[in-house]
């Protein structure tokens, strides 16, 4: 039986390019014969507005179809390829895998009252060019806004009673909490919520209503803070 | 700001009389548990018949109390725990603070100390505490009870510290209480050697009424099983009666039945006798109540008097517990009182208990 009597090699039944069945492969660079390439010229020539000149018509082929290739089929989409580039491409981890890693967490060697101290003074250095010669209303704006990292600070009020009498550095500030370094050298956990913070200037001292400060410290630090008619815990 | 979260209807709208019989020779003395487990009394009242002394009987247990201002921090002071708390009994209640709108503190003479505050100071104090059970809005008082013969009230512990730095940073102020310090053995009151400290006695009255209208008590101290409707409206006419006596209104002895102004008429039945009336107020001790109420059944239950022996106790309005440390508020009236009957050679008595609607006995 000749190949041209085979029904695999005729019409219909003709078995399709390697090129096709694999996707992926898909050939993206097609040659084209000169007859096709001047046809198509011709053809978006032709088809354009008639009122609009011929030199137009010609730049509108050049830019839009000239050199150009529409795939016919889908593009290839794999996934778990797909999923496995876009986590390549993350640049950050998230809280979830910092939480795993435990990199922010303070090792207990570290949970020194001693070694915090010197950061204490970086932020009396800190605070005194933040606030200046500012006094009154000026200087509590200027001291809500400011980084809390280094400060001293102490619960004077709280809705959870233990919470009460904590006091020491601040040596980190989240959202919703600060984890203070007291003076015997624990690292203790305290909710902004529902607490009134004493909070150590070099000069006086002033309280901070927690309830009113549940902010990230950048988030703060561009807020605009308005006076809360109730201090209630 | 905090929610307001009303209590339901029946947790504050009704007032409760407790009517308990018991028997003066059981071993459970349900009478003088009744008695010894109420700390803070202001007033006693004793209605028996003529023939009785009890005005001899009340002078002897006259304790004199005193009224002293300290701070809160001199209460847990290790020598004055040592010296007066852990060695004899001493009951304090401080003096002048409304238990519905300001700090009260007060110490049971089991060696408790309770303090019963305002959701302000609670959350400076520092000490933990539970809510109060009765305030209408929930959240706004808290009860903090402190064992101060506890072995853990030491200065070296971290709970007495904490308590300390409270007392000494919150409520630092003095205090006016009401002190009675008494001999945990015998029940008679001590010196209670404290600078500014100043003595006080009762003060005892005493009176007759002619020709009583006596309620008789042997129908309401038959009562076997559950009580049946007929002897709980006794019950309560005998109670009435017991209010209207201590009164010293007239119409125990006359009753009124002009339906215009009002009525009223000693329950049959009833028997005619003359009554001697104590009253003594001031600080009361339990022991010495206790004392005055075994007396007193003694004499009824061995002597063949014409009528009942009656014992009425009021306690402090704004004490911040009432029976065995139940909590104690105040809505319209902050009562907490008790009555004990005696019969004439009878061994039962009859006990009422009366607490305002803010009150968590049961």
């Amino acid at each position: 039986m000749s190949d041209n009597n085979n029904p695999e090699n005729i019409g219909f039944y003709t078995a399709l390019p390697s090129g096709i069945k694999t996707r992926s492969g898909a050939p993206l660079t097609v040659p084209l014969d000169t007859s096709t390439q001047k046809f198509t010229a011709k053809f978006i020539e032709r088809s354009v507005n008639p009122t609009v000149s011929d030199i137009r018509a010609t730049s509108a082929f050049k830019d839009r179809v000239e050199g150009r290739q529409l795939l016919l089929t889908n593009s290839f989409k794999d996934t778990k390829h797909a999923r496995k580039s876009k986590k390549s491409g993350r640049k950050t981890i998230t809280a979830k895998e910092r939480r795993v890693l435990g990199i922010y967490d303070i090792p207990k060697e570290s949970q020194k009252y001693s070694l915090f101290q010197p950061l204490h003074q970086l932020w009396t250095q800190y605070i005194n060019g933040v606030v200046g010669d500012k006094s009154g209303e000026q200087m509590l704006g200027r001291v809500i806004r400011a980084d809390m990292h280094g400060a001293k600070l102490g619960v004077t009020k709280a809705k959870c009673p233990n919470y009460v009498g904590v006091s020491g550095i601040v040596a980190q500030e989240t959202k919703n909490v600060f984890r203070v370094i007291t003076q015997d050298n624990r690292l203790v956990v305290v909710p902004k919520a529902h607490c009134v913070f004493a909070l150590e200037l070099p000069k006086e001292k002033c309280l901070i209503y927690g309830d009113q400060f549940v902010f990230r410290a950048s988030e703060r630090a561009v807020k605009k803070f308005k006076p809360k008619p109730s201090i209630d815990l | 700001m905090s929610s307001h979260v009303p209590l339901p209807k029946e947790r504050h709208s009704k007032s409760k009389l407790f009517v308990t019989l018991s028997s003066l020779s059981s071993k459970k003395k349900e009478h003088l548990k009744c008695i010894k487990t109420h700390a803070f009394n202001y007033r006693c009242t004793i209605i028996a018949p003529e023939s009785a002394d009890i005005g001899q009987l009340v002078k002897a247990h006259a304790n004199c109390y005193y009224r002293v201002t300290l701070k809160l921090s001199d209460l847990i002071d290790p020598a004055f725990i040592a010296e007066f708390v852990k060695k004899n009994t001493l009951i304090a209640l401080s003096l002048g603070r409304r238990i519905d709108t300001d700090d009260v503190f007060a110490i049971d003479g089991h060696g408790t100390l309770i303090l019963s505050v305002c959701k302000d100071t609670y959350e400076s104090l520092g000490i933990v505490g539970t809510q109060a059970e009765v305030p209408l809005e929930r959240g706004s008082r808290f009860v903090i009870k402190i064992d101060l013969r506890a072995a853990c009230m030491v200065p070296e512990k971290k709970y007495y510290q904490r308590i300390k730095a409270g007392f000494d940073t919150v409520l630092n102020e003095g205090i006016e209480f009401l002190v009675g310090y008494y001999d945990a053995e015998t029940g008679g009151s001590l010196n209670f050697d404290v600078p500014g400290a100043a003595q006080c006695t009762p003060v005892v009255e005493e009176h007759t009424v002619a020709d009583a209208l006596v309620p008789q008590l042997s129908e309401l101290l038959a009562a076997k099983g559950k009580a049946a409707e007929d002897w709980i409206e006794r019950a309560q006419d005998v109670f009435e009666w017991v209010g209207l006596a201590t009164l010293g209104s007239s119409q125990v002895t006359s009753p009124v039945t002009d339906s215009e102004v009002c009525e009223y008429a000693v329950s049959e039945p009833y028997t005619k006798a003359n009554l001697r009336v104590v009253r003594i107020s001031g600080m009361l001790s339990p022991m010495a109540i206790s004392a005055m109420a075994h007396s007193l059944a003694t004499q009824a239950s061995t002597q063949g008097a014409a009528c009942g022996t009656f014992l009425c106790v009021w306690g402090h309005e704004d004490a911040p517990v009432s029976w065995a440390l139940s909590e104690h508020s105040y809505l319209t009236s902050g009562e907490h009182m008790y009555v004990q009957a005696y019969m004439p050679q009878n061994d039962r008595c009859a006990i009422f208990q009366a607490c305002g609607p803010w009150d968590s006995h049961s």
